[in-house]
């Protein structure tokens, strides 16, 4: 037994070691100087007040922006659509014909058939561009009556299907996939509708 | 020392460091290694503090960081040492640090024969008859069933008694 005591004595010699409290005190600078403590969740958590509005701020941004190009006011000028985006192309020819219905567009085939205008006018290419890529919508369009099917065919990119109706010398286009309404400057009406009507009794809609 | 974290950090350095010198000092052998593993020990303890969750003593939960330090510093020597003439080196006849630190020969006797057995052994050792760790905690910290610690403690001990036996007439003294 004697024995045994004497060396569990030896043991706990052993675990009595001494340090310099110099040393001590250097490597303890160095930890504080070399490493931060990573920030814990808890940490995030109690300060979440910043970080939680910057992220609503981003997000509401977000929003605003995707609500401004998927939908965009229907007043005043209009925000860009994807395709303005991109580039406007020019309008390098037109057709025109009386539509059946508000709903059906008539101008997918065989485009060269009576009662289908073919315009390449540059005076009507030019109005028809102004209009279609231009930031003139209307809120309160009047209702669609007696409308025309419009295609519109562009350099470099996939043509646009219209409707185009005349109310009290107003000229008004909408793109058949969209809801904003454009109006033609009213200095150009006159002159569309002119040629509407000069079409109708050359070609007989 | 701004947030709560760090002053907490310094209570824990404060109280532990110098136990868990020791304990590296002993694994190690050298006081300058033992500084610089408890730099590293710390240092980690720094930065993950907040990670700490009470399942265990905060010392037991040091001393198993400590525990890896030293593995990974061992581990890297013995590749150093693989492709260096440092194996070829004959050891030294003047005393080791702990030697000269503990100052008493039949403790430093006892710190030899520790040392000339196999690592497992060693760290057994150290933790449970040195650093008076239990069962429990010694197992938390070598990765280890308690089953494995008790039965490597005493096959720890039987080789200690027959290195110390071996060393010599004036250990039957001690043991």
């Amino acid at each position: 037994m004697k024995k045994s005591f004497e060396l569990e004595d030896s043991f706990k010699s052993l675990s009595q070691i001494p340090r310099s409290e110099i040393q001590k005190r250097k490597t303890y600078n160095s930890i504080v100087q070399t490493g931060r403590p990573d920030r814990p969740i808890g940490y995030i958590a109690r300060n979440w007040t910043g970080s939680l509005l910057t992220i609503v701020m981003i997000l509401v941004c977000a929003a605003y922006l995707l609500t401004e190009i998927k939908s965009p006011s229907q007043e005043g000028l209009a925000a860009l659509n994807p395709a303005e985006l991109f580039a406007s192309s020019e309008i390098v020819i037109t057709y025109l014909t009386k539509s059946d219905s508000a709903e059906q567009f008539n101008l997918h085939s065989n485009l060269t058939r009576k009662g289908v205008s073919i315009i390449d006018e540059p005076g009507w290419l030019e109005i028809m561009n102004r209009t279609v890529n231009g930031r003139n919508t209307v809120k309160n369009a009047p209702k669609m009556e007696n409308a025309f099917d419009l295609l519109l065919i562009y350099e470099g990119r996939k043509p646009d299907q219209c409707k185009l109706w005349i109310n009290e010398e107003n000229v008004y286009i909408k793109r058949v996939k969209e809801q904003r309404v454009y109006k033609v400057e009213a200095s150009k009406a006159a002159k569309v509708i002119a040629m509407i009507e000069d079409m109708e009794m050359q070609v007989q809609f | 020392m701004s947030d709560h974290y760090s002053i907490r950090f310094q209570k824990v350095y404060e109280e532990y460091s110098d136990k868990v010198y020791g304990y590296l000092l002993l694994l190690t052998g050298k006081k300058e290694v033992a500084e610089d593993l408890t730099q590293e020990t710390f240092l980690r303890v720094y930065k993950h503090i907040h990670q700490f969750n009470g399942d265990s003593q905060i010392f037991t939960w040091i001393v198993k960081i400590a525990r890896n330090v030293a593995i990974d510093h061992l581990r890297r020597r013995r590749r150093l040492r693989f492709f260096s003439l440092d194996k070829y080196v004959i050891e030294s006849c003047q005393p080791s640090p702990v030697e000269i630190i503990v100052k008493g020969e039949k403790t430093s006797l006892l710190y030899k024969g520790i040392k000339s057995l196999k690592l497992n052994y060693q760290e057994v050792l150290i933790l449970r008859k040195i650093k008076e760790f239990s069962i429990k905690e010694t197992a938390l910290i070598l990765g280890w069933s308690e089953s494995k610690v008790k039965i490597t403690t005493s096959r720890a001990m039987a080789a200690l008694k027959k290195e110390l036996k071996r060393r010599g007439e004036i250990i039957e003294e001690i043991i």
